[in-house]
């Protein structure tokens, strides 16, 4: 959520300097008997206030590398950030007179209003994801720590199985991580946390042949996030609660004392659908940032271009 | 960095001030009855290194001050004591300790906020939830705050300041020196080793307890009327109750049914009050410091006066019979009020009485022969003193008890069980004591008992709200702390600015962890909570984690890395980290307490003491991560 009512005087200023300035071009273009144009000293002026204005929402990004300095709450530069650049949308439009002019400033200004666009487009993302993400993945962890959660889930699901099924020889990614997260275990400082593990049954029971027939074709590649087979167990959407249709069909047949070992198979496919979700809605929260950070600073190389040649001809001939 | 507050310095071992030697020390005659304990304990944490004539750590420092200065300030979060050497001091409680403001957050009234942002904002209470008040339970503070006790006169030989030394609460009172002082102010881990130590430890913890059940007696309105004889006598009949009293157990204070006797006074801590309901527990209140509870027999409100079943057409058949719990009457062996086997018009289980919230239920058991109430049918009715029941020929009247059927005087019973949720401290106060300390005054029990009515009315007016969202934040142990990093998952795009700051500021390790539990919308993050009872820095080997003269705790450079402090915190936020070199090696430190190499250093939240607020919340570009005391804010805030 970036845009509240903490903005009411960015948004009323930014409003009232884009009237202001669409009237002062109206005026300016209907005196103009050519057109406006971006060397005239008033398109000139545009476009100074409107690259000004682009530089200051630029610097959002240096302000970031120094985050413990008081040079203004970064809450104050993301404001600037938003509103300034939206004011540079009009400047820069009314610099270059709606039109594409040469090569290089065709390229900027089209590179322009695509930074543009793709903040907006983010501005939006990032206004409305946080609320979904916080609805739809209440078991939402550390992103970073994702691909970790995932292994340890699928370390956990093995455990339960193997606790009834027996050791699975098929599980071999599973039993080695457990091997090592044991040893490494025994290598932490006394602060450290440690997991105590069931060890896979000696002598399983044959019906828990079908415990494990499920884990090894439904719940392990599930876990394991086989893309193929992930949305065939437990779908986007589908009721939360319900044990999946191959996990439900264990429980007719399955001991009473399965019943807690299932509702924990359960309760990890669950997880590890949250979590695939939550680095889903990760990705489209942060991703337009992958389009929108180069673009912007590409577009500051092509504006210094720009202006070094505008200047050049304006001053020189 | 223009902005930045200078911060203090990192290389300071100890307290400020000149050292007292372990010597010296032992030449006062407070520690002269443990000398032997008390230097080792003292020479394994603070012994001076070889090639230093003062030791690594100043943990007990030796302070001079001119006449009219102030030695503490009430209000400050210090956490040393002070043993007064030379001259004279008077310590006082000032009108009205001023509460400090957290760092990270103003309050804003936002009340004209447009209703499209309703759900988006954060609302704030207006009575400014930031700050931190003296005495915490807000709503008893005010009724706290009705007078000062006296100006006390200390002599050398006084201990002063163990308050906020043991239960790390701001000072009460501020001490200011009459005449030229000297005195010797102590790191907690010096007093915790006075306190264990033989009789000089006796002699503190009772100079402890004493002024303790002294100031609360003193501070609540029960007893402003009272004079100083009155209180004294007082003093010497109360008790100060702790998790780990005799009459404690279990953390239970009193249990609701038991017969009534002392009321309590809430020094510390968090106190549950609850009723049995069903087969579960109704809360009926939470209570903090300078509540009272407990005060069924100052008020002499007898228990309901339980009802009585008397047959009157065959009296010498059926004694009367106390209606408690659940009496069933019928022919059967186990029914509590038997009717003769013959008499089989009366059913085997035929109707029931049964207490259901403080009201008796008379309910038929399907009888072939109906139970009559009053002349009419019933399925199931409220009963009260004088109805008549009728049975088949049986004719019972109710009648309120005179007394047990035993012919022991009824007591008063307890209302509701009284138990800790932490450590607490609590006076317990004997009635009886109160009316002889009272003596012939009558004027002075009257008042006390206006005033115990009035604390009633406030709880019952009070106590109706929120109680699920305080349930809550009991659940999530919010309730203690004083100031809380909260992320608004709403606004929050996770974007982790808040991490990287914290981690920028404190040499590359962050001291919070963006995960926790949830409460609502807002993510309680994994950070230190500011407690108001800091588990954390009880036993602490040298003194290093610790309260300065403010709200956060601090881990100070001369942490030996012990890990006690890490594994006591209830939430996890104290880490364990490497460091370059280890300054304290030569310091040796307790055997016990350092398992591991010195070169860990633990770490925690300190609220980026020399900044002007926290670089968390400074560094969030979308007004996500707010520093609060959690209870005030989140129990205004929409948290939907």
């Amino acid at each position: 959520m970036l845009i509240n009512r903490d903005h009411r005087v960015w948004a009323a200023a930014s409003a009232v300097i884009t009237v202001l300035a669409t009237i002062s071009y109206v005026v300016y273009s209907s005196t103009r008997p050519y057109g406006p144009s971006g060397g005239s000293w008033v398109g000139l002026g545009y476009g100074v206030i409107g690259t000004a204005f682009m530089l200051l929402a630029g610097l959002l990004s240096v302000r970031k590398r120094f985050r413990t300095r008081r040079i203004g709450s970064a809450q104050l530069w993301m404001k600037a950030h938003i509103w300034l650049s939206l004011l540079a949308i009009p400047f820069i439009l009314f610099h270059a007179g709606f039109r594409f002019g040469g090569p290089l400033s065709a390229a900027l200004l089209v590179l322009f209003l695509v930074v543009s666009v793709s903040g907006l487009v983010g501005l939006a993302i990032q206004q409305a994801l946080p609320s979904v993400m916080t609805t739809r993945v209440p078991l939402e962890a550390l992103h970073s720590q994702l691909e970790d959660l995932h292994r340890g889930l699928a370390m956990n699901a093995y455990e339960t199985v193997a606790s009834v099924a027996g050791a699975m020889p098929e599980a071999l990614e599973e039993s080695q991580w457990i091997e090592e997260q044991t040893a490494a275990q025994a290598l932490r400082p006394g602060n450290w946390k440690r997991t105590t593990r069931e060890q896979p049954a000696a002598s399983p029971s044959p019906e828990s042949a079908k415990l494990r027939q499920v884990y090894l074709d439904h719940i392990r590649p599930y876990l394991l996030r086989d893309g193929m087979l992930r949305n065939g167990l437990l779908k986007n959407g589908a009721s939360r609660n319900a044990r999946p249709p191959a996990i439900a069909a264990l429980l007719p047949d399955a001991p009473a004392d399965w019943v807690p070992h299932i509702d924990g198979l359960t309760a990890m496919c669950e997880e590890s659908r949250q979590f695939e979700l939550q680095a889903r809605l990760h990705r489209r929260m942060h991703g337009w940032l992958f389009v929108h950070a180069p673009l912007a600073l590409a577009v500051f190389v092509l504006a210094a271009f720009h202006i070094w040649f505008a200047l050049s001809y304006k001053l020189g001939g | 960095m223009a902005s930045q507050v200078e911060q203090q310095s990192d290389d300071r071992q100890g307290l400020d001030g000149s050292w007292v030697p372990l010597e010296e020390l032992l030449k006062l005659p407070l520690f002269g009855s443990s000398k032997r304990a008390f230097k080792i304990r003292i020479n394994a944490n603070f012994a001076p290194r070889p090639d230093q004539a003062e030791p690594g750590i100043k943990a007990a420092v030796r302070r001079e001050y001119k006449a009219g200065e102030i030695i503490c300030q009430a209000g400050e979060y210090g956490s040393t004591a002070f043993l007064l050497l030379e001259g004279a001091a008077t310590a006082f409680v000032p009108e009205q300790a001023q509460a400090k403001d957290i760092p990270g957050r103003s309050s804003r009234s936002f009340d004209w906020m447009i209703d499209a942002f309703r759900r988006r904002t954060r609302t704030l209470r207006s009575d400014e939830p930031d700050k931190v008040e003296i005495g915490e339970a807000g709503r008893y503070a005010t009724l706290l705050a009705t007078g000062s006790p006296p100006p006390q006169a200390l002599v050398p030989g006084d201990f002063f300041g163990i308050d906020a030394c043991i239960n790390f609460y701001p000072r009460e009172a501020t001490v200011r020196a009459d005449a030229p002082c000297v005195v010797v102010e102590m790191l907690r881990s010096v007093l915790d080793t006075i306190r264990e130590s033989g009789t000089s430890g006796e002699k503190v913890e009772e100079n402890y307890r004493t002024s303790a059940i002294r100031n609360q007696l003193r501070l609540s309105p029960l007893f402003r009327d009272f004079d100083d004889n009155a209180i004294e006598t007082l003093v010497s009949r109360c008790e100060l109750l702790e998790p780990d009293s005799d009459k404690v157990k279990d953390g239970v204070l009193c249990q609701e049914g038991e017969a009534a006797e002392a009321f309590y006074l809430v020094r510390a801590g968090t106190i549950k009050l609850s009723r049995q309901h069903g087969g579960g527990e109704r809360i009926l209140e939470y209570l903090g410091r300078g509540a009272v509870f407990g005060l069924e027999k100052v008020l002499e409100r007898r228990r309901q006066r339980p009802l009585v079943l008397a047959c009157v057409s065959h009296p010498d058949q059926f004694p009367p019979t106390l209606l408690r719990n659940v009496i069933t009457l019928g022919r059967t062996d186990a029914c509590d009020v038997k009717f003769p086997r013959e008499e089989t018009a009366v059913g085997r289980r035929h109707c029931r009485f049964e207490e259901r919230d403080g009201k008796i239920v008379l309910t038929d058991l399907e009888s072939a022969n109906f139970t009559i109430h009053n002349g009419e049918r019933i399925q199931s009715v409220v009963v009260k003193a004088g109805d008549r029941i009728t049975i088949v020929g049986y004719e019972f009247v109710l009648s309120h008890e005179t007394s047990d059927p035993t012919g022991a005087t009824s007591p008063i019973l307890r209302i509701a069980t009284a138990s800790g949720l932490d450590s607490f401290e609590v006076v317990a106060v004997d009635p009886q004591a109160v009316h002889e300390a009272a003596g012939s005054n009558a004027d002075w029990m009257g008042s006390l008992q206006a005033s115990a009515q009035a604390l009633e009315v406030a709880v019952a007016r009070e106590g109706t709200g929120n109680r699920e969202i305080v349930k809550e934040l009991v659940d999530l142990s919010l309730v203690n702390s004083q100031n809380t990093l909260l992320i608004d998952l709403d606004r929050c795009t996770r974007c982790d600015e808040c991490v990287k700051a914290c981690a920028d500021a404190h040499d590359g390790v962050s001291r919070f962890t963006r995960d926790g539990p949830r409460f609502g919308r807002y993510l309680v993050t994994m950070a230190c909570r500011s407690c108001t009872d800091p588990k954390c820095m009880i036993g602490c080997p040298v003194g290093s984690i610790r309260r300065r003269n403010s709200l956060e705790v601090h881990i100070e450079d001369w942490c030996i890395g012990c890990e006690r402090c890490a594994n006591q915190c209830p939430f996890g936020v104290i880490n364990m980290v490497e460091r370059d070199a280890a300054p304290m090696a030569a310091a040796g430190g307790d055997a016990k307490a350092t398992p591991v190499p010195l070169a860990w250093k633990a770490t925690s939240c300190d609220l980026c003491s020399g900044y002007e607020s926290p670089n968390c919340v400074y560094a969030c570009p979308h007004d996500a991560a707010i520093r609060v005391n959690p209870t005030a804010f989140l129990s205004a805030a929409d948290t939907r």
